[in-house]
């Protein structure tokens, strides 16, 4: 088992508390997404999980143990905080080269890393010079340098285009089908939606939940049930009286806080006839909008959603 | 320790900023000193040194602004955390930054000292001087009035220009920021030094100038210093360690 624990970790700084009491574990085997809005601490709880910034409180540990306890890190734990972290006028093999140089990896490995990510012919190049795309890769490079069984990486998708986001995708999730652990962060559900099958969901520092995104998506998508139909007065005003709310959304009608079931029903009893009457999910990242609103909107959505 | 050593040599080795400052380092004092001992009128064992070490104050500080790129661009390019993630104990990296530093100085002073010497004695020879210090450097022919060898001018030096790498090494890592810590690295031995010893003797009467650091370092590689040679040198390098001990707490406190 190659488990990570996060237990109560807590980091404030000069008066903003970036992570608060957040606990959360992460399993091998499939990749986790680690989803929370611009600000809310993703990258802060990744700084504090390897040790970078020392936390106030809580802790981080990998299979149990600490980072800053783990010897040879590079082999136990790749992590891509920021794929900007490389000297600019320096080429992406020598880059990589020091990295390995630290923990005794070999050239060869270094060219390995190169192949894979695809940059062998450019890699003499200075990262200066390189794409947000390019430096994405390098970045990954320098995660699979020590072939590691835990990934943590920060928002890796940033700047790919389509095909890179495939690529990093059919990456991440062979290295998890392997039996690795992979945590994923990112600040859109739907990007995240497409890579990670487990979401850890948190917003001001708190966590918000930790579920499958099928999970997710049920629990604080929207639901609503859009009308046409001849007689819609009719419906709205039984509809009214049963609590619903409505809106009016291009000559159809989109009636909140009933099934379509009860109206279908309702429909029936007052002679009402539907030329649609269909259910409706909000996207992915309306759930999330809503989810991560504030910290306290949320705590109550979420016992709501633990007692149904 | 020695692959964390050979990480950091590679760092050192793959970037033009701390080639360039090497060669400049280097080159310098080599080229004027084989030019004075080219032209100088009456040359001799005193001047050649003189100059060497003289120009050498330009080495000095370029040891120091060696120091502070070794780990001020770390943190203004953002490896230090890839750094410090590989090598989570930071007292190690601190440490292997250090010695390669050191290492990396010494034999570039040592080329220059060598370099400097042959070519003076190269262009000497040429005009018809004997010049001794090459052949048997431990004496000036009886031209210092220390009694201090050659060797002991040259080692200062050499001792000196390490000392400026690690306290180089120290303020950027206090201050994270290459143009703050060389800033402060030429302002102080140029200026700040000069301006308070002035001032506290203008206000108070205080006298000060024998005890401000910089200025013990380049009196230490003076052919004929002022006070003990060593003594200098080992004032300069209390000032180095004091200042590289806080440094180093903080490098481990701070958030990386
Ligand atoms: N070094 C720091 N000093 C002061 N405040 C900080 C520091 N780092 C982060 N913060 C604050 O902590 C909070 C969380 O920031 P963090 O970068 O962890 O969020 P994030 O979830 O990664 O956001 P994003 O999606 O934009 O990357 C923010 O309010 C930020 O301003
Ligand atoms: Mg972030």
């Amino acid at each position: 088992m190659r488990v990570i624990h996060v237990e109560h970790l807590t980091k404030k700084f000069a008066g903003v508390t970036a992570v608060d009491d957040l606990s959360f574990t992460v399993s091998p085997g499939h990749v986790t997404g680690f989803l929370g809005p611009n600000g809310s601490g993703k990258s802060t709880t990744m700084r504090c999980m390897i040790g970078l910034d020392h936390a106030q409180g809580g802790s981080a540990t990998f299979n149990g143990v600490a980072y800053s306890k783990l010897t040879q890190p590079l082999h136990r734990v790749g992590t891509l905080l920021d794929a900007g972290n490389a000297h600019s006028g320096r080429s992406a093999r020598n880059h990589l080269m020091w990295l390995a140089a630290s923990t005794g990896i070999s050239k060869s490995r270094v060219d390995a890393v190169l192949e894979q990510v695809g940059l062998s012919d450019v890699s003499r190049r200075r990262v200066g010079k390189y794409s947000l795309g390019m430096k994405q890769r390098l970045g990954i490079a320098s995660v699979l340098l020590g072939d590691p069984e835990v990934l943590i990486l920060d928002e890796p998708v940033n700047g790919l285009d389509p095909e890179g986001i495939r690529w990093i995708r059919d990456l991440l999730r062979d290295l998890a089908k392997e039996g690795r652990t992979v945590l994923v962060s990112s600040h859109l559900l739907s990007e995240m939606a497409l890579i990670a099958e487990e979401l850890v969901v948190i917003g001001q520092g708190k966590l918000i939940t930790q579920c499958t995104v099928a999970e997710f998506t049920a629990r604080y998508a929207k639901q609503w049930v859009r009308v046409v139909s001849p007689q819609v007065q009719a419906l709205k005003t039984l509809a009214a009286a049963r609590g619903a709310t409505m809106s009016e959304e291009n000559g159809a009608i989109n009636f909140y806080g009933v099934t379509a079931a009860e109206l279908g029903e309702l429909g029936a009893t007052a002679g009402v006839t539907f030329h649609e009457l269909s259910p409706q999910t909000g996207s992915l990242e309306d759930a999330f909008l809503d989810a991560t609103a504030s910290s306290v909107q949320y705590h109550g959505a979420q016992s709501e959603g633990l007692a149904h | 320790m020695l692959h964390l050593m050979k990480s950091e040599f590679i760092k050192l080795r793959t970037l033009r900023s701390t080639l360039t400052a090497t060669i400049v380092l280097v080159l310098f004092p080599i080229a004027v000193t084989v030019l004075s001992a080219m032209f100088a009128k009456t040359p001799g064992e005193t001047m050649v040194i003189e100059v060497l070490t003289n120009t050498g104050t330009v080495s000095m500080l370029l040891c120091g602004v060696l120091g502070v790129f070794a780990i001020a661009q770390e943190y203004s390019q953002g490896t230090i955390r890839i750094t410090f993630a590989a090598t989570p104990m930071r007292m190690k990296v601190f440490a292997a930054k250090t010695i390669v530093i050191s290492l990396w100085v010494a034999t570039s002073v040592a080329v220059l000292e060598g370099v400097g010497l042959i070519g003076a004695n190269y262009a000497l020879d040429s005009r018809g001087f004997d010049f001794g210090v090459i052949y048997n450097p431990s004496i000036f022919n009886g031209s210092s009035r220390s009694g201090d060898s050659a060797w002991q001018v040259l080692f200062a030096f050499g001792a000196v220009c390490i000392l400026f790498a690690l306290v180089g090494f120290a303020l950027g890592a206090l201050l994270r920021s290459s143009p703050g810590a060389i800033a402060t690295l030429i302002l102080v031995p140029l200026l700040v030094e000069g301006i308070v010893t002035a001032l506290l003797i203008a206000a108070f009467d205080i006298d000060i100038s024998r005890k401000t650091p910089f200025t013990a370092a380049i009196r230490a590689v003076q052919v004929e210093p002022d006070a003990a040679r060593w003594g200098l040198v080992g004032y300069f390098a209390i000032w180095c360690c004091a200042i590289a001990v806080l440094a180093a707490l903080l490098m481990k406190r701070r958030d990386a």
